[in-house]
């Protein structure tokens, strides 16, 4: 979407309006209870305080550049893989705020659009994340599931340990390992398809110990499954049959258990790795992790995708100073729908003069 | 249904449903997450994913903190398990000694 005089002045489109309501109504209900990592709606995480200008203005450098040298929307959006990982670069957009007003308003329409390319509904306001056809992998979507107890159990615990094992890689900025899409109607029944990617990260160290790339788990319900726009699985009802590939390899009983235990090793060695590495260290890593996610459009401009230096010495030598416990205070004097308008507001306000 | 005799201890947000029955772990240190026997209810102050081994023998998961849409709610539902989050002061007010059900559609907890 190309701003119009309309969108320049200080009114804010209905997509925008849209996207802002959203992401209020949605981190209220992730934020309220959750009494550490919930900073919202003020910086969102220690990752933000040190990386977010930087990001934001290389990924709205990239997409203008692409833009200006011809790409197509879509060519773009396919640089990115899946659209949660794009969806989540709004958590970051408080930082938008060194850009111009027009700029934010760009970046934020034109990866609207980019989401747009892999999801009928950008703001899943269906709690659905269903993709578009030509996304789907068919052979995927309509793969032999197993109706066995012990086998949908095993699909279950890997589900659920690689995604303990993506909270550790990739600390609050989980969408850059997974998508979680559909619900596909079948006959009478739903597909709900779980993927999980980039499972070796090139710069978590402790990721080397994971023992597979890539893990693909499809599941089918009787009622659909619920998921958000941030991709989180709201409501999973119970399972009737599933598949797992892992690999890229649809596994056998057999092989599902037997990687579901090196999985469930590798997550203890790792958890007990992780729990030596410093704060510094993690912040390091997760900027990396973040600036990595946007590598295909650096390596389409032939840019350097990696983070500045400067960076790396801010988090080794700027204090992270935002008062926790007045945020904590803040929240919990607050109703759920108090902290969905503030956050709402919060963002229009970024979207604003 | 849960049985009526039971005395409802406490009460959180019910984000994993079904009903589990078992003795109480609490697990507040890293060092006790190998202490969790399978079948055992965890209760925590802490939804790190460090804790995942414990979580992964647990019959149902109960915490102080969380919130529908928090990492933990969303493993537990991967998990099948119940869970139920957001349950104040549980770390101090359940003990290893207690047998709990918890029913994890509301969010209620009673001792046995």
């Amino acid at each position: 979407m190309v701003l119009t005089a309309k969108f320049m002045s200080n009114e804010t489109n209905i997509e925008l309006q849209t996207l802002c309501k959203t992401i209020g109504e949605h981190l209220a209900i992730l934020h309220k209870g959750d009494t550490v990592s919930a900073l919202w709606p003020f910086i969102i995480t220690e990752l933000e305080f040190y990386a977010g200008e930087e990001f934001i203005k290389k990924l709205f450098y990239a997409i203008t550049e692409l833009k200006n040298k011809g790409h197509s929307i879509e060519e773009i959006a396919q640089l990115f893989s899946n659209p949660s990982k794009i969806a989540q670069y709004f958590c970051l957009f408080h930082s938008a705020k060194c850009l111009k007003l027009d700029e934010r308003k760009q970046l934020a329409l034109d990866l609207i659009d980019c989401i747009h390319y892999y999801r009928k509904d950008p703001f899943c306001t269906n709690k659905s994340n269903v993709l578009n056809e030509k996304i789907v992998n068919k052979a995927i979507l309509n793969a032999q599931l197993s109706v066995n107890s012990n086998e949908i159990s095993t699909a279950n615990k890997i589900s659920a340990l690689t995604l303990m094992y993506l909270e550790i890689v990739y600390p609050t900025i989980m969408r850059l390992g997974h998508e979680f899409h559909g619900p596909y109607k079948q006959e009478n029944n739903f597909i709900t398809i779980k993927e999980f990617y980039d499972l070796k990260s090139e710069f978590m160290p402790l990721s080397k110990e994971f023992p597979f790339k890539n893990i693909i788990i499809v599941e089918k319900t009787e009622e659909p499954t619920q998921l958000d726009f941030f991709n989180h699985l709201i409501y999973m009802p119970k399972r009737s049959a599933s598949a797992i590939f892992i690999d890229s390899k649809q596994a056998t009983q057999k092989e599902a258990e037997e990687a579901l235990q090196k999985i469930e090793w590798a997550l203890t060695l790792i958890s007990s790795m992780h729990a030596n590495c410093t704060k510094k260290e993690w912040l390091k890593s997760a900027s990396n992790n973040l600036f990595y996610s946007i590598k295909k459009l650096s390596d389409k401009l032939n840019c350097d995708w990696k983070p500045a230096h400067s960076l790396m010495d801010k988090i080794e030598n700027q204090e992270f100073n935002i008062n926790l416990d007045k945020i904590i205070k803040f929240q919990n004097t607050h109703s759920q729908q108090e902290l969905q308008n503030i956050t709402t507001e919060s963002f229009l306000s970024i979207f604003r003069d | 249904m849960p049985n009526m005799n039971n005395q409802i201890t406490l009460k959180g947000i019910g984000v994993s449903k079904g009903i589990a029955i078992g003795p109480i772990k609490v697990v507040t240190e890293i060092s006790e997450v190998n202490k969790v026997k399978t079948g055992d209810i965890v209760v925590t102050n802490n939804n790190s994913p460090l804790y995942s081994r414990a979580f992964l023998k647990a019959a149902a998961i109960i915490s102080e903190r969380g919130g529908m849409l928090c990492h933990l709610a969303i493993v537990a539902r991967e998990f099948d398990k119940p869970c139920i989050l957001d349950v104040k002061n549980a770390t101090k007010l359940l003990k290893n000694t207690m047998t709990v059900e918890v029913n994890g559609s509301n969010g209620e907890i009673y001792v046995k």
